[in-house]
């Protein structure tokens, strides 16, 4: 049994359940033992008292002066040897009187006591009882009945193996019925686990709040928690893009103040601020995109892509409209990523962009399951380079145009949703850039 | 080349003016997105409009000229850098982006991209018969020869290059050479136009009376 199914509640539950029904129902079926020998005993001493009466009515004067019975007694066991039902009459002066069933046996008759008492007839264990009558005649007479226990027992022994079994029937039905309860108490906690499964895949943005009173607690401060996380993750974005705002207007006016320095024939100290401010730019993009992107870690979002894919090559046709490249899109329907709009825009602009620049005339985006590849039709990255251009701030040609950080930046961006960038050899020539995504269920 | 730039930034937009300007473009200057969309009409070759602009923000101002059919060029600088923003701009209508800090060669080499793109040539290059120019090395050809052309004559070339087989008016030629904000003389136009035509020969300029002048395609 692993740690985590003992660690459950369910478990917990269900197990506590059935240790308690299953000590409940033993005692109960001690009780019940209990009271059926005890029901038994008296029904037994109450017919025996019925064959006493019976035999009490039947002596008679016999014609030596003792007594006898006037006739058999009913109940046929009193006529076999050994049977267990057994009666005796014992008369001062007289032998005693005895049911054929004793055979050479006698019982201890107890006048002195009318009380049911255990007793033994030969040596057998019975169950009797002896009351003082007149007879006929006057004389005074000691009627004894008894019963062996064996027969007692046998009618308790034969219940037990039942009370046994529909103890044992009732206990599984009664744990049966405990697993039940609880799954169904704790069906609000399970459809809240399903939900905390629904937010991490982005199909909703807050937990139902119409949950039972003991989770309510629980549930609205995790809502708040993920408002507290929504916001924060607008403000990192907000802010990430202000600081960009703010570097880069400055840095503007450097580049143009070297510039100006170059036309005044400061051509060597234009060139190095330039370099330099190159340099800044590079890294402001690269580990801007890095923070923003950082921030929407683990919020769980879900981007359906086609959408998206279109928006972008929208966009891209646009933009590399002189070029005429074909742009072809094949999503599949309904696709959805585990990663969040602004991060999967910007990871896939970076590659569709990246292979318009390079294509000759087109560029393929296909998406299915977990995993977009994105090829062109152009010259490709030879195996050895192909490192390069996912490190920051290499330009692997430095005439078409680009900051060399956009691979860089995808990659990196890929790492913060555990997703991977592989480049390859497209099948028409060009680049294959493959992003894989984890699949979205249960990660 | 007459360039509308929106940029609200005083110091980026003046330095920006003054190396279009250099550049041989004319560059006129607003600061907020409002103003851009009541004056965008106005025959300018290319626009280059802030995104980030205080009021009305510069994506919505190429959304609002587009849908006013307004077809100028526009080139959207951002800040930002973040694509979401320039697949938002480049959707919103925009031809193009460029990030800040702005490289003065590679804004001027984009607005000329996007200006032979509008005017239906395809090559770095402006052709109009056996008339050639290149406006980013500042050289012109007739019949594969260069051309002596004065910055003025260059530029009035370049303006009717890219509006070759359409009528330009004198106005829109004063606009095109020269920014509001300073002495404009209508018949200084007159004056040029007889010069280009000299160096050009006088047919390829048509005077069309009361309208103004057409380079013959």
């Amino acid at each position: 049994m692993n740690a985590a199914l003992r660690n459950s509640l369910r478990f917990r539950l269900i197990v506590g359940s059935a240790i308690l029904v299953t000590i409940a129902i033993m005692i109960a079926g001690l009780f019940i033992a209990n009271l059926y020998q005890i029901h038994t005993t008296e029904r037994f001493r109450s017919e025996l008292d019925h064959h006493l009466e019976e035999l009490v009515a039947l002596i008679e004067l016999g014609p030596d002066g003792g007594r006898q019975v006037r006739q058999p007694l009913s109940d046929p066991l009193f006529h076999f040897d050994g049977s267990g039902l057994y009666w005796q009459i014992d008369q001062a002066g007289h032998p005693p009187l005895r049911s054929r069933s004793l055979g050479r046996n006698l019982l201890i008759a107890r006048p002195d006591d009318a009380a049911w008492a255990d007793s033994t007839a030969g040596a057998e264990p019975v169950l009797q009882r002896t009351q003082v009558v007149n007879g006929p005649g006057g004389a005074r007479l000691a009627v004894t009945i008894a019963s062996a226990r064996r027969l007692l027992e046998a009618q308790v022994d034969q219940f037990h193996p039942d009370l046994a079994w529909s103890m044992a029937i009732l206990a599984l039905l009664m744990i049966g019925g405990a697993a039940a309860l609880v799954r169904f108490g704790l069906k609000p906690v399970h459809r809240l686990g399903d939900q905390v499964d629904q937010l991490r895949r982005g199909e909703i943005g807050r937990l139902d709040q119409r949950v039972p009173a003991e989770v309510e607690p629980v549930v609205v401060r995790l809502n708040q928690l993920l408002d507290g996380q929504a916001q924060l993750i607008a403000r990192a974005r907000t802010e990430s893009g202000n600081l960009a705002h703010h570097l880069r207007t400055p840095l503007a006016l450097i580049a143009d103040e070297a510039e100006q320095l170059r036309l005044t024939g400061h051509e060597a100290s234009a060139d190095f601020l330039l370099a330099r401010c190159d340099a800044m730019r590079r890294h402001i993009d690269y580990h801007l995109t890095r923070a923003a992107a950082a921030g929407t870690r683990g919020a769980g979002t879900m981007t359906e892509v086609a959408p998206l894919v279109g928006q972008i090559v929208a966009a891209m046709e646009r933009l590399h409209l002189a070029r005429a490249i074909e742009i072809r899109a094949e999503i599949a329907p309904g696709m959805m990523l585990a990663c969040e709009s602004g991060d999967l825009a910007e990871i896939l602009s970076n590659l569709i962009d990246n292979g318009c620049k390079w294509a000759r005339s087109r560029v393929t985006i296909q998406g299915e399951g977990t995993r977009i590849a994105v090829s062109d039709d152009g010259p490709g990255i030879p195996i050895e380079r192909r490192a390069d251009a996912v490190a920051v701030g290499v330009r692997l040609d430095s005439a078409t145009p680009g900051t060399g950080l956009g691979l860089a930046a995808t990659r990196d961006l890929l790492q913060f949703y555990d997703a991977a960038l592989q480049l390859d050899a497209a099948p028409e020539g060009g680049l294959l850039a493959v992003i894989s995504f984890r699949p979205a269920a249960r990660q | 080349m007459r360039i509308l730039l929106v940029e609200d930034g005083a110091e980026l937009a003046r330095r920006m003016v003054a190396n279009l300007t250099r550049h041989g473009m004319t560059c006129e200057w607003l600061t907020t997105a409002e103003d851009a969309e009541g004056f965008a009409g106005d025959g300018f070759t290319a626009m280059v409009v802030d995104i980030g602009l205080p009021g009305m923000s510069g994506i919505e101002l190429v959304r609002r000229l587009r849908a006013r059919a307004i077809a100028t060029p526009i080139l959207i600088l951002t800040a930002r850098g973040s694509w979401q923003e320039k697949v938002e701009g480049l959707n919103a209508g925009a031809d193009d982006f460029i990030v800040k800090p702005v490289r003065v060669e590679e804004l001027v080499a984009r607005l000329h991209a996007l200006a032979r793109r509008a005017a239906g040539h395809s090559g770095t290059r402006l052709m109009a018969g056996s008339l050639a120019l290149d406006p980013a090395s500042g050289e012109a050809w007739l019949a594969d020869a260069p051309l002596a052309l004065t910055a003025s004559e260059f530029r009035l070339l370049q303006l009717l290059l890219y509006n070759a087989g359409r009528t330009l008016t004198r106005q829109a030629i004063i606009d095109g050479l020269y920014r509001i904000d300073t002495d404009r003389d209508a018949n200084a136009i007159e004056v040029l136009v007889g010069r280009l035509r000299r160096k050009i020969g006088r047919e390829r300029i048509a005077t069309m009376r009361g309208l103004g002048y057409r380079l013959s395609a």
